[in-house]
């Protein structure tokens, strides 16, 4: 797959920018790849709903091959951004450029959306006249009467969409950096416009963009742009060493997995709730 | 949640309901350009199933099919058959009932051989019946996850989680399987026995069989209990005069099928369906008879949106066309 405009500038300033060496994460919220992959093997060992993958393609040389971007597969999203009622009401401005915000726990947790009726099944050919008819392919014979099956799975089926959230190493900006890719209720892969939906508005305006997947050949996926998230990490640490509170770099992640949360608030990709910083 | 299950009284099976990662089509997409190329391709593969109540029914198959990973206790490894077609017509023609039929074979031939005690994954396969047209990036996909369509054994019993013992919680368990995983056997089906000195013991599902014979074979009620990780909910009732019912998972079914075969004589089985904090502990009864295998009628086949067994498209366009997703950027 051939890049975007975005994307081949920005591998090219990336391929321009040394690599760093020594560390400075506390000052500049920045990290190199070896802290890269110490902080991600913390996240994997304390959620190992997170996994190291190798991909294929893309592949970095300062990066171990099996170990070149970490992802968290089919995380619920239950509802849009849109409708999260009083989502931004418990905001806590921290930064001129992200919010650290309190998700609605309560609506959060309530028991996922039922599919009412079949005429809510988004029917890929019903709209899509490139698709072939799918109703001659049909094979009625194959329909067994099996009491041990549950009927009407159609209807049963639980109207969330999932995201598989990936962490890659961004050299330029040296940090780590959030691309997503999501799934319908029913298992289809989203068009990068309805990605969009599950991105806070703010966001979705500003900082995230479409762009291939850095590691997997010719998909594409939504990028949250990286540019701010070392000011922002930068930021967090000095308020947590003014209340006094240790930061070490394995935990880098952890912190970035909060923050990032903001950008895509209605995606439940913070397991993190149980470690303190 | 156990106390309202215990009145339940029917089992039955949730099917799979497949979702095909745009990694796949990827993976799948330069295989075929650049290995198989024009060849009708049976190529293994694997998918997976993620154990957790939200996704009881969902069947994953991302770019990981053709790579090797090991089952985890929350992510459970299903080994499967890549059939892929070149043209619709090919698709169409090809035999899904003899197909069918060959898979009810080797689920059979594994039970008879006892290979699946050492992998019960050989009882839960799956195919993945393609026909992709690359250059429109327009995907058709039908799978099937055979099973014996038999009487399910009936729910004698629901253990309420509050008069569990204490052993056997989530985190307990959870400890014990990954012990299990780390001594090499990376399978859904587990035996657990206890508690002696107040721990519980995760052993092999060979070792459950063997466990379980013993038992049976010396009159003993008690059984080690069979674990299995999948879910089992409750789902609500569609009218208020209508059956309650539990839901387990699919990957279950030809197990429990084919326990009283594995294990002549059983009549009672206690099942933990292990999905960490929503797991639930329910023992069955079989019948006095012995199934056979070889007569039993074969399903599997996945629903289309429609609700009739046939396949589902997808036009990926927007999310593999080079050219889309560059004018898609912002």
């Amino acid at each position: 797959m051939s890049k975007t405009a975005h994307t081949i500038l920005h591998d090219f300033r990336a391929a321009l920018t040394p690599l760093p060496k020594t560390s400075d994460c506390k000052t500049t919220g920045k990290i190199t790849p070896e802290e890269f992959v110490r902080t991600g093997d913390f996240l994997a060992s304390k959620c190992p709903t997170w996994e190291w993958e190798k991909g294929n393609s893309g592949e970095k040389s300062y990066l171990p091959p099996e170990k070149q971007f970490l992802i968290f597969r089919n995380v619920p999203c239950v509802r849009r951004v849109g409708d999260i009622e009083g989502f931004f009401s418990e905001a806590d401005e921290s930064d001129e450029h992200w919010v650290v915000t309190k998700v609605n726990q309560e609506s959060s947790n309530e028991e996922v959306l039922q599919i009412e009726n079949e005429e809510e099944v988004r029917l890929p050919s019903d709209d899509d006249e490139d698709l072939p008819d799918i109703e001659d392919l049909e094979e009625e014979e194959l329909l067994v009467e099996d009491p041990g099956t549950v009927a009407n799975t159609s209807l049963e089926l639980l109207a969330t969409r999932t995201y598989d959230l990936t962490l890659a190493y961004d050299r330029l900006y040296q940090t780590p950096c959030l691309f997503i890719i999501g799934y319908d209720e029913k298992g289809n892969p989203l068009t990068p416009q309805e990605m969009m939906q599950d991105i806070s508005q703010d966001h979705a305006k500003k900082t995230a963009t479409v762009e291939p997947h850095p590691h997997l050949s010719g998909v594409s996926c939504v990028k949250i742009h990286p540019c701010q998230h070392a000011h922002t990490i930068s930021k967090l640490i000095m308020q947590m060493s003014a209340e006094r509170e240790e930061f070490i770099v394995e935990q880098y992640l952890l912190l970035f997995i909060k923050i990032i949360g903001t950008a895509i608030p209605a995606i439940e990709c913070d397991q993190t709730q149980s470690f303190s910083l | 949640n156990g106390d309202s299950l215990a009145k339940m009284n029917t089992l039955q099976f949730l099917p799979l309901s497949p979702s095909v990662g745009v990694g796949f089509w990827s993976v799948l997409m330069g295989k075929k350009l650049e290995e198989w190329k024009n060849d009708v391709a049976f190529q293994s593969l694997q998918g997976y199933y993620t154990v957790s109540p939200s996704l009881s029914s969902k069947f994953f198959l991302d770019e990981l099919a053709f790579e090797k990973f090991s089952s985890t206790p929350f992510k459970v490894k299903v080994p499967g058959k890549l059939i892929l077609f070149n043209t619709l017509d090919e698709f169409k023609a090809f035999n899904k009932k003899d197909h069918l039929h060959t898979l009810g074979k080797q689920i059979s031939a594994s039970v008879e051989s006892e290979s699946c005690l050492d992998r019960p994954e050989l009882l839960c396969p799956f195919s993945a019946i393609l026909h992709c047209d690359f250059k429109r990036f327009v995907f058709v996909h039908w799978f099937c996850f055979p099973a014996f369509a038999s009487i399910p054994p009936a729910i004698v019993d629901v253990c309420p989680s509050a008069e569990w013992p204490q052993q056997l919680s989530p985190h307990c368990i959870e400890d014990g399987l990954t012990a299990l995983v780390d001594r090499g056997y990376s399978s859904f089906a587990f035996g657990l026995q206890g508690p002696s000195e107040r721990v519980w013991t995760v052993f092999s599902f060979r070792e459950w069989v063997a466990d379980a014979r013993s038992a049976v074979a010396k009159g003993l009620d008690l059984l080690p209990i069979l674990g299995i990780s999948t879910s089992c909910t409750s789902p609500p009732p569609s009218t208020p005069t209508s059956p309650h019912s539990l839901q387990m998972g699919w990957v279950a079914r030809n197990l429990l099928t084919a326990l009283p075969l594995l294990c002549p004589g059983l009549s009672k089985v206690r099942i933990l369906c292990w999905c960490g904090r929503q797991s639930s502990l329910l023992t069955l009864a079989y019948d006095s008879s012995t199934p056979d295998l070889r007569v039993l009628e074969l399903t599997g086949y996945a629903l289309n949106a429609r609700g009739k067994p046939g396949p589902l498209a997808a036009n990926l366009e927007h999310q593999l066309n080079t050219a889309i997703v560059a004018d898609s950027a912002l």
